[in-house]
């Protein structure tokens, strides 16, 4: 018996001609909150819907709980299922939809009615059994979805984008309800989404999709810190992205050149292949504002830049900046701090060598 | 300017609505008139040929009228629930081709249909067929097409999702139709029977053909009747008649809930 809820094995989706997911592989363990990061269109739902069995995969293999899947249809796959549009049944109380898969397993009444109560109760709906889907909020139509989907037990939940329809607080709000109530139950969750705040906040593990490729897995603190390429610097957070070219390493130090302006930077040696290097990114909160005179150390990589733009995020500023190379440098600087900041300011940036991530693609 | 247009539409709505009703009012009013010629005069009221209605003439036409339309009407329900589910929830392979076949005898003539029909059974050794079997079948060629309509309507309308949320629940084909589909698109299969019961129950063109003496509809025995005279009781027989077409919608209506369909919601 495998210990892993979900084997995605060498995984593809063709249609007609176009090949929507690729050779994917990925493995899940039992109790894991796995996030499928990409932007709209990279197939995320197309994988989601094979694991689900709605759609046979094309080549490759999936295994549930240790068990190939081909052939078996989606109500044999004992996987809950949470929609985008909720998909309840508009005919049924919030009672009848959440006890409709225990009832369709010919479960007696009184244990349907235990483990609707149940359900109900961990996603906080009590009281409202009796309404009908039409009657209920946004977020009570979002929470009787994810309690009609738990109520069987499944071991393993997909949940395609079901925050989406909702507004930001309430988002915010039931990104942690839907934490717990993973945590509580133990429930193996496979969420797919394209907002990777959300991803961030909730997820052990994200998996990030681009063009029906996986482009990186790994945890939200990791995919932060060491994002393996361009597109993970950029969708993962905030970065600055520069085309390099590698001129000289020695001593643990690459330096770099920004291409077509004269700017170098010294980073930190990667364990990449020198000649190999094609961009560096750095995150906005990397970049640091020399404010005059603070100390006599001679910092590395100073920027000598103008202030063109600032957006007021609340607590931060971002800060655009120009160097004479004409690089745009995109700063995060504390609001409490930035104040005598504004446009057409000359100030001085500075970042750290580790900070700065080499990539090569 | 607003205020201009949607003065305008109230007056067209009202003009609309007496458009529609008037010539129901003047049925009624003749109905109610006192002389055998019809008049209207208001004042001197009877409903003594409402009286007249309860003699055999009329009420075994009614009697067959109903029950060939309560038949037509749950024939057609079905078969259009069987053919809109393969056609339209399955999209068997050629749907689109079997649908246009199924709602082709909506551009024959009834008239052409009927000689068609008869023609038909005489000429397959059917002809004892004519009456009350034969305006059956030929009252569900002319309804089917409806009834398909309107069941295949809702099944397009009916969200996939739904049934593939039933499905991670674990309910069986069987099951997700029973509990599903069917409560869900009920709307659609009423409206669809309704309509076939009030094509069926008005119909004259087909069952013309089909009727057989001494064994005839409502609205052909009305027909006949009109030849020799035109007295108030056609008027009342008319009145007697939308009121039970009226009664059925309500039953309908309250059995399969499809006016809120119409009006764009379900319950
Ligand atoms: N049945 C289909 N036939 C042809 N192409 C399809 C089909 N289903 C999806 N696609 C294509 O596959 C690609 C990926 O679709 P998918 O729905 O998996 O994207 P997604 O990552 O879920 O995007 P979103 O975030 O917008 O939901 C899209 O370009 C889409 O047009
Ligand atoms: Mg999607």
């Amino acid at each position: 018996m495998s210990t892993s809820d979900i084997e995605l094995i060498n995984l593809s989706k063709n249609f007609g001609a176009s090949q929507i997911v690729r050779e994917i592989d990925l493995v899940v363990p039992h109790g894991e909150f796995v996030s499928i990061l990409g932007p709209s269109g990279c197939g995320k739902t197309t994988t989601l819907n094979m694991i689900a069995g709605f759609i046979a995969p094309s080549s490759g293999q999936i295994r549930i709980r240790g068990v190939e899947q081909s052939g078996v249809p989606p109500e044999k796959r004992q996987v809950g299922l949470v929609f985008q549009n909720y998909a309840l049944f508009p005919h049924m109380t919030v009672a009848q939809n959440v006890g409709f898969g225990l009832k369709m397993q010919g479960k007696s009444r009184d244990e349907v009615d235990t483990q609707v109560k149940k359900a109900l109760q961990s996603v906080h709906l009590d009281g409202l059994e009796h309404r009908y889907p039409k009657a209920l909020s946004g977020g009570q139509q979002q929470r009787t979805a994810l309690a009609r989907a738990i109520a069987p037990r499944p071991s393993l939940l997909l949940l395609d984008e079901p925050l989406s329809n909702l507004d930001l607080k309430l988002r915010e709000a039931m990104r942690i309800e839907l934490k717990d109530v993973q945590r509580e139950l133990g429930i193996t969750f496979v969420y797919v989404t394209h907002d990777q705040e959300e991803a961030m906040a909730m997820s052990d593990r994200i998996v990030v999709m681009h063009e029906g490729v996986i482009a990186q897995v790994g945890s939200p603190s990791e995919l932060y810190r060491a994002p393996q390429s361009t597109f993970v610097a950029d969708f993962i957070g905030k970065s600055n992205i520069f085309a390099v070219t590698p001129t000289a390493n020695g001593g643990g130090i690459q330096r770099v050149r920004i291409a077509e302006t004269g700017l170098e930077l010294l980073a930190a040696s990667p364990a990449t292949v020198s000649s190999e290097i094609a961009f560096c990114s750095i995150r906005p909160e990397a970049l640091r504002w020399i404010e005059v005179n603070t100390s006599t150390e001679h910092p590395i990589n100073v920027l000598p830049v103008k202030i063109i733009k600032i957006v007021n995020l609340g607590a931060y500023l971002e800060v655009w900046c120009r160097h004479q190379s004409n690089t745009i440098f995109k700063a995060l600087i504390s609001a409490a701090r930035g104040g005598q900041l504004a446009i057409d300011v000359a100030i001085e940036l500075t970042v750290e060598p580790a900070a700065i991530k080499l990539l090569i693609h | 300017m607003n205020r201009i247009v949607s003065g305008l539409f109230r007056v067209s709505i009202v003009l609309v609505m007496a458009f529609i009703t008037l010539p129901l009012i003047v049925v009624m009013a003749a109905s109610l008139s006192p002389s055998s010629q019809v008049t209207l005069v208001p004042w001197e009221w009877t409903v003594r040929w409402y009286g007249d209605l309860v003699a055999r003439r009329w009420i075994d036409p009614f009697i067959l009228s109903a029950q060939i339309a309560v038949l037509v009407s749950l024939i057609s329900g079905v078969l259009g629930l069987l053919a809109a589910y393969v056609v339209a929830f399955e999209k068997c392979p050629g749907h689109a081709a079997i649908m246009s076949f199924l709602l082709s005898p909506l551009a024959v003539p009834q008239i052409v249909k009927g000689v068609a029909i008869v023609l038909f059974l005489s000429s397959a050794g059917l002809y004892r067929w004519v009456g009350t079997p034969g305006l059956v079948a030929a009252h569900i060629i002319l309804t089917l097409p409806f009834a398909v309509r309107m069941i295949a309507t809702a099944m397009f309308n009916f969200d996939r999702n739904l049934d593939r949320a039933g499905q991670s629940l674990g309910a069986t084909k069987a099951q997700r139709i029973r509990h599903l589909l069917i409560p869900i698109i009920k709307p659609g299969v009423f409206s669809g029977m309704t309509f076939a019961f009030i094509i069926s129950f008005n119909n004259i063109p087909l069952s013309v053909f089909l009727v057989r003496p001494g064994q005839t509809t409502l609205p052909i025995t009305v027909i006949n009747y009109l030849e020799y005279s035109l007295d108030p009781v056609l008027a009342a027989v008319n009145v007697a008649s939308l009121l039970f077409v009226l009664a059925v919608i309500f039953v309908f209506e309250k059995i399969g809930g499809f006016s809120a369909q119409i009006h764009g919601g379900s319950k």
